[in-house]
């Protein structure tokens, strides 16, 4: 933190409603209102899912897309904590603070999408472990790492409010007990969080690979634009890959929307490792087509091969040219621009392998999601955009130059 | 490539995903016991399409006062039927390549796989193979997660959409208790009036399939052995195909699209 003294982690001080808030508030009461919905009258009514197409937007958006776009929160962790590289440690917080949100909606996007999601919590007894299925790995992770998330964040409640909490009205008889939990997070968890943080990284790699192990049981439903036995290792390398542009895209938006300056000299240097990572990811996406003699797919002229190269060229070749540049990783709107593209081809990507390469043997129709899966998920980013937005109104996340302070 | 397929997802799944899975296929041949497992033989060649297998299945797991006559329309064959979260089984009608060949009838349902995809994906094990050969499902386990119908190569497991509250998947059960608590025969084998379906262990269903009787299709329908079915590892796909005038199941897998398909190509070989 030494490097930094003049940027500290403050809580950010300004007016919670503003006209763009009222109409993401808007958005996500219309995704309640569908949540509501699908809970009532249940799955056929409020989605187009059938026999053919088990699995829509809720798992190719809400959960797989949800999963990689928060790799920001491990990548980063990884590269200011364990590598030391001290002067990324600005972006942890808000990078944690996107994991934390990220995972908690995903989760609750599951729920949506389980038929009898009161049930969810059966992967965690041990008389119901089923280490053969790949949806187990990620399921028990997911939790796991859901609630190492929450330790992480946790020493950050205890330097806002430790020594202050001071619940109203009938809540103020808890104010001892949070107090005493404040007081020991705050002793112990210094000594351990590296532990977690480890952790952490570890059961993200776990996951972040075994959600690309999880179509390749499908192999004659799934387009073998998509369908390879590297599907994990794509998983893996594309989440760490997106991690640093997802911090760029936030970060910018955020300073942006709170009237700070973009902490350019740090998200510069942050973009100048993503080149490398996308190269990587590209080697691996030509192999694997290349080993599979794939291409005659690629240049199919169909909607999956045109998909496929969008999101190649968009996600992967383009910002990968942009980000060699000097002059663009150092212009706010060029950076901005490429880690949107890295994000949108990561996002594409989830959607192509989930949906899009799916295509079942007996469907005679082909899937296309209801306005009530739009809403929700739609519905539930705006709810995830808020509820950032009043933590780090409240909580010290976000870093402040002292003269802005 | 120098590597099976299996063998580099192997090393793949070393490199950072499960390393529970283990050698899973082996296990369950091992397992596999030939005169306690049951099958069914489905002879496409005497099944005559009167659909009375969809009526006893009806009357055995869903309404007991299924009429008959509602199972008697033809009409239906104007489609390829699929098993639904409401039927079980369904039979479709199926034409050779050759024009004007003779049509010939066969029941959809869930294969109960000896090494099924369901079973293997299932979070929380609500999917069974037990084993008498019946794959079961425990609704009182499930999540709700869909994975198995994603996993099932033959598309069977249907799921009730319709029902916000308390949804099941649904499939073919081999009537379970019907064979293993009454000690007797599955409600469709039971009904079948042209002894199309015929219900047996695993080991008496394979010598059948090498008696005269069957020799005439096999002649006549795609060259492929029958070998010791029993103790290689393969679903009840092949054990099916070896007695169809055509590979009725062709529809499993796309075919001729170039790309290589290592795994499918060592199983036809093999």
């Amino acid at each position: 933190m030494s490097s930094n003294d003049h940027h500290l982690p403050t809580p950010i001080k300004m007016k919670y409603f503003t006209p763009g808030t009222k109409i993401i508030f808007a958005v996500m009461v219309a995704g309640i209102g569908a949540y509501i919905y699908r809970l009532i009258f249940g799955l056929q009514a409020a989605t187009n899912l059938n026999d053919q197409y088990p699995w829509g937007i809720w798992i190719g958006i809400d959960v797989a897309s949800g999963v990689a776009l928060a790799a920001g929160g491990f990548t980063s962790a990884l590269l200011a904590d364990v590598f030391h590289k001290e002067k990324y440690h600005v972006i942890v917080r808000p990078a944690l603070l996107t994991a934390m949100l990220g995972y908690t909606f995903v989760v609750i996007g599951l729920l949506a999408d389980l038929g009898r999601y009161y049930n969810v919590w059966h992967p965690m007894l041990p008389s119901m472990w089923q280490g053969n299925s790949v949806l187990f790995e990620v399921g028990i992770c997911v939790m796991i790492y859901l609630n190492i998330l929450y330790i992480e964040f946790l020493p950050i409640v205890a330097e806002r409010f430790k020594g202050r909490v001071n619940l109203p009205g009938a809540l103020a008889r808890l104010n001892g007990f949070f107090e005493s939990i404040l007081s020991v997070a705050d002793r112990t968890l210094g000594r351990f969080i590296s532990l977690f943080i480890i952790a952490g990284v570890t059961l993200s790699c776990l996951h972040q690979s075994s959600l690309g192990t999880l179509m390749v049981i499908a192999e004659s439903k799934m387009s073998h634009l998509w369908w390879t036995p590297i599907s994990p290792l794509l998983f893996l390398v594309s989440a760490i890959a997106v991690g640093y542009p997802m911090v760029i895209f936030e970060s910018i938006i955020a300073s942006r929307s709170f009237g700070l300056k973009p902490e350019m000299h740090v998200l510069s240097s942050l973009a100048g490792y993503t080149p490398v990572l996308l190269g990587i990811y590209l080697a691996l996406k030509i192999g694997d087509i290349n080993t599979r003699e794939a291409w005659p797919l690629v240049f199919a002229g169909n909607t999956q091969s045109l998909l496929w190269i969008l999101e190649i060229a968009m996600g992967v070749v383009i910002p990968l040219v942009m980000l060699l540049f000097h002059r663009i990783r150092h212009s706010v709107g060029g950076l901005f621009t490429a880690a949107t593209l890295v994000v949108l081809g990561v996002v594409l990507n989830r959607i192509n392998v989930f949906l899009v390469a799916y295509t079942p043997l007996y469907g005679k129709t082909s899937y296309f999601p209801s306005i009530f899966e739009i809403m929700l998920t739609v519905g539930l980013i705006a709810a995830l955009v808020l509820v950032y937005r009043a933590i780090v109104m409240i909580f010290p996340v976000i870093s402040v130059p002292a003269a802005e302070r | 490539m120098g590597i099976s397929r299996r063998d580099f997802l192997r090393t793949v799944a070393i490199g950072g995903t499960t390393l529970l899975a283990g050698d899973v296929r082996a296990e369950h041949a091992a397992r596999l016991n030939c005169d306690k497992t049951f099958g069914v033989l489905v002879d496409t060649g005497v099944c005559i399409g009167c659909r009375k297998c969809e009526w006893a299945c009806s009357k055995k797991n869903f309404n007991p006062e299924a009429d008959p006559v509602f199972f008697d329309d033809k009409n239906v064959f104007k489609d390829h039927r699929r098993p639904n979260a409401l039927a079980y089984t369904v039979v479709n009608e199926f034409r050779g390549p050759e024009p004007g060949s003779h049509p010939f009838t066969m029941k959809v349902q869930c294969m109960h796989c000896n090494d099924p995809a369901c079973v293997s994906a299932c979070i929380v094990g609500a999917l069974k193979k037990c084993e008498f050969g019946p794959v079961t499902y425990d609704a009182s386990k499930c999540i709700g997660c869909r994975y198995c119908m994603v996993a099932c190569p033959f598309q069977i497991p249907a799921y009730e959409y319709f029902n916000a509250f308390d949804p099941q998947v649904r499939k073919c059960s081999f009537c379970y208790d019907r064979i293993v608590e009454e000690r007797k025969r599955p409600a469709c084998v039971e009904v079948c009036p042209s002894e199309a379906l015929t219900f047996g262990t695993r080991r008496e269903l394979i010598d059948m399939a090498h008696s005269h009787r069957f020799q005439i299709y096999r002649a006549s329908g795609p060259a492929r052995s029958a070998g010791d079915q029993c103790e290689r590892d393969n679903t009840a796909r092949d054990l099916q195909a070896v007695c169809s005038p055509l590979d009725a199941l062709r529809a499993f897998g796309s075919g001729n699209d170039g790309i290589k398909r290592e795994g499918r190509e060592k199983k036809g070989a093999s």
